[in-house]
């Protein structure tokens, strides 16, 4: 469809750029006034204009902030009056023209103050009406102007505030462009699942190869975006505002970025509000918190730190420069030790299959697609519960499934992870979740967790097995509130055995849940099998899980240890719902895991 | 919701809308945000009158037409482009243009992106706080008249595009 008359989309646009001439003025009121098709031009033009001018607005100096109803008032009153004295200067003026439009137009607004007044008044003593007045006057302005206010995020509080400034909000003064546009040092790489604002709230769309305005603050609300500055690239994950300065400069006021310099020669510096943070050839992260902690945790090579710093040159000493494998955290009041695992960055960027997971908030997720050395890697962070791998364990390729796996080759193979400090206690509940291949229905130990000097045969729980029927089955001990001991050290077995049988040599999504006093659980391929009630504490005192391996049994035998394929481990220290179960199954890349649309051998 | 929180939400999601509307009738950026202002502040002082149910954007174009009326008659500064009788006709168009305004916007960035980076770059300037025609053709070493024929095929490409965007979503009458 075309957009109208060219001829009037020229003068149109000469008029709105204060180009026309009063004869091309003329011209254009003649075209509005006998031709309708040229009055909705001119709308659709003007609608252009105006979302143009609207979007591209800067934002006042506003400041939102909870205000207290006084404050509030005030403000208000001050507007008030502001609006009061303009209108009364523009009516002595004009009183002669516009009395009785104005005063037919405000007279209603005036009762409560009493005739003859015209101008706006606000009554006194209601500051409720006050303060909601100043919101609504007040939203408008923000949303002019701040177009980062949106109704979802405001506190319902909020107002702007010019406490330097007039009350009446005018633009601000128009500066004369007088640079050319700023050069380009970034571009975006790629990203997942990202949403970008504007400093100012205004709606980014940005697709891969876009260059990133240089010394313009972007907002990443949502997801992960990886920027290529020059030959280094920055991980970034929402949410997150950050200024890319130069090739070699990132401002970062909030949020997390991954760097991987690839360029010795041109460093890549980071700029917090705390410090600034210079990597020496490096794999890095920062992180820098709300309030404007920044944490730094090296990966490889080595990071200068400046706290308090706002410019650095080759010859100014660092405070301090880290190691790999170490970490710190700058505060204003200086450098801090911190744990290398208090932090976990996303080092590489995630599909939208890993995204969704990660999304769920995992403790610990494994997907063998990063191991070497013998090492599992657990994909949120390389400086806790790292897999190591014992005996016939290898990661392979299944041809039914993208990606690499954890195959179990015989007795042999298993699979331990250290418990990183402290979650033994935190586990009051858990939840499991797996792909799984067997290779036979005959008893076997799948995954479970124990004790590292007790061992698997004398402390476990918390098991995904096959039982002695040929049926998946959750396996997990108890402590019994009551007089029941069964057990020397006071702790039953539950057994939630599947329903569904498993099928050798097909994947399958096996679930786990269970909680103190609560309920242990099992799903497969989305749907629960079984629930059995929990009557005490889950059992403690165990740092270890284990993938493969034998087990004990409660006969006291010992259990097959598993032969076949696992993949995609994720652990959580809460019991997912039956929604986010189904969530998780259904996610699942499609065609990966089989030949039905969700990539899954059987259906929930 | 109470009444005046909904009231309140209502007027806050319209200010784009009223915004367009009123620089429709005003043509400069400058009168549109005064009288925007003014029109939040009857609105709110006549909220009493909005029965719930009807549509809140007829009410404040109402308003807001009456208000431009009231500032032209207030404010004669200036020569007035279109007259009263021309400006009603505009205010009926652009009443039913509106109810398309946040789709437009919508379309208006997708079709940002699809132009090169320099017409970007020129609708940027153009619309930053100071940008003018004359400024451009400054910074960027260029005449003035050369400046605005490009930002009238820029604006003819937008519009093209937001056309066809509409017309592909179903959404163009």
């Amino acid at each position: 469809m075309s957009s109208g008359s060219p001829q009037v989309m020229q003068l149109l646009s000469l008029l709105l750029d204060g180009q026309a001439t009063p004869e091309q003025e003329q011209q254009i009121v003649e075209l509005l006034k006998t031709d309708d098709a040229a009055v909705r031009q001119y709308v659709r033009v003007m609608m252009l204009h105006a979302t143009l001018q609207w979007e591209h607005s800067a934002p006042l100096a506003v400041h939102v902030e909870e205000a207290s109803p006084l404050e509030e008032a005030l403000a208000l009153e001050a507007h008030a009056a502001e609006l009061r004295a303009r209108r009364e200067r523009e009516e002595t003026e004009h009183r002669r023209d516009d009395a009785d439009f104005w005063l037919k137009l405000t007279q209603q607004m005036d009762e409560p103050i009493g005739p003859p007044v015209r101008h706006i008044v606000i009554p006194r003593t209601t500051l409720y009406i006050a303060a909601m007045l100043l919101v609504a006057v007040g939203l408008g302005i923000i949303y002019r102007y701040w177009p980062a206010a949106t109704p979802a995020t405001e506190p319902p509080g909020a107002i702007a505030h010019q406490p330097s400034v007039e009350p009446h909000v005018t633009p601000q003064p128009k500066p004369e462009p007088s640079v050319p546009p700023a050069p380009i040092y970034a571009r975006l790489a790629g990203a997942c699942a990202a949403a970008w604002t504007t400093d100012t709230g205004l709606p980014l769309t940005l697709a891969q190869g876009d260059p990133l305005p240089s010394d313009q603050t972007l907002v990443l609300r949502q997801g992960v975006a990886q920027l290529a500055i020059e030959n280094n690239i920055a991980v970034i994950e929402a949410p997150a505002r950050f200024t890319v300065r130069s090739s070699q400069r990132l401002d970062l006021a909030q949020g997390k970025v991954y760097g991987i310099v690839n360029d010795t020669a041109r460093n890549l510096t980071i700029h917090t509000p705390t410090a600034v943070i210079v990597d020496l050839g490096t794999e890095f992260g920062v992180r820098v918190q709300p309030t404007g902690e920044s944490d730094v945790v090296v990966y490889s090579g080595r990071v200068a730190i400046y706290p308090g710093a706002t410019e650095v040159d080759e010859k100014t000493p660092p405070a301090q420069v880290l190691e790999k494998a170490t970490a710190a955290q700058i505060t204003h009041t200086g450098i801090h030790p911190l744990e290398p695992a208090a932090v976990d960055f996303l080092r590489d960027l995630p599909d939208s299959y890993t995204w969704e997971l990660l999304a769920t908030r995992p403790l610990a997720y494994w997907n063998f697609a990063d191991s070497q050395e013998g090492r599992i890697a657990n994909l949120l962070s390389p400086y806790r519960m790292t897999g190591r791998i014992e005996g016939a364990a290898l990661i392979d390729r299944d041809d039914a499934v993208a990606g690499a796996s954890l195959r179990l080759v015989d007795d042999t193979a298993c699979v331990v992870i250290d418990d990183e400090p402290g979650m033994d206690d935190r586990l009051t509940a858990y939840t499991v979740a797996m792909w799984v291949k067997p290779l036979s229905t005959t008893p076997q130990n799948i995954f479970l967790r124990t004790h590292s000097e007790l061992g698997p045969i004398v402390r476990f729980s918390h098991q995904v097995r096959i039982d002695e029927q040929g049926r998946f089955a959750h396996y997990v001990f108890s402590s019994v509130d009551g007089s029941i001991s069964a057990r020397a050290d006071n702790y039953w077995y539950l057994d939630a055995p599947a329903t569904d049988s498993p099928k050798p040599g097909e994947w399958q999504h096996v679930v786990i849940s269970a909680q103190d006093h609560g309920w242990i659980r099992l799903y497969i391929n989305g749907r629960e099998q079984k629930a059995v009630a929990v009557p005490g504490r889950l059992q403690r005192e165990m740092n270890q899980w284990r993938i493969g391996g034998p087990s004990g049994l409660v006969s006291g035998e010992q259990s097959q240890p598993f032969t076949g394929w696992v993949d995609e481990i994720v652990l959580y220290d809460r019991v997912l719902t039956p929604a986010e179960i189904t969530h998780l199954f259904n996610i699942s890349p499609a065609g990966a895991r089989g030949s039905n649309p969700h990539g899954n051998p059987i259906g929930p | 919701m109470d009444r005046t929180t909904e009231f309140v939400q209502q007027l806050t999601d319209a200010q784009r809308r009223l915004y367009a509307f009123i620089l429709s009738l005003m043509v400069h950026p400058d009168d549109a945000e005064d009288v925007l202002q003014e029109v939040n502040l009857v609105l709110w002082q006549k909220s009493g009158e909005f029965q719930p149910g009807t549509s809140f954007d007829a009410w404040a174009y109402k308003v807001a037409h009456l208000q431009v009326l009231a500032y032209r008659k207030r404010v004669q500064r200036q020569r007035v482009l279109l007259d009263d009788a021309l400006l009603a006709r505009i205010a009926d168009v652009a009443r039913d243009e509106m109810a398309s305004v946040e789709d437009r916007r919508r379309a208006l960035w997708q079709c940002l992106q699809k132009l090169p980076s320099q017409q970007r770059e020129m609708i940027r300037l153009r619309y930053s706080p100071g940008g003018s025609v004359q400024a451009i053709a400054d910074a960027l070493k260029r005449s003035v008249g050369a400046i605005s024929q490009a930002l009238y095929r820029i604006r003819g490409q937008l519009l093209e595009c937001i056309e066809r965007q509409q017309a592909s979503e179903g959404k163009l009458s």
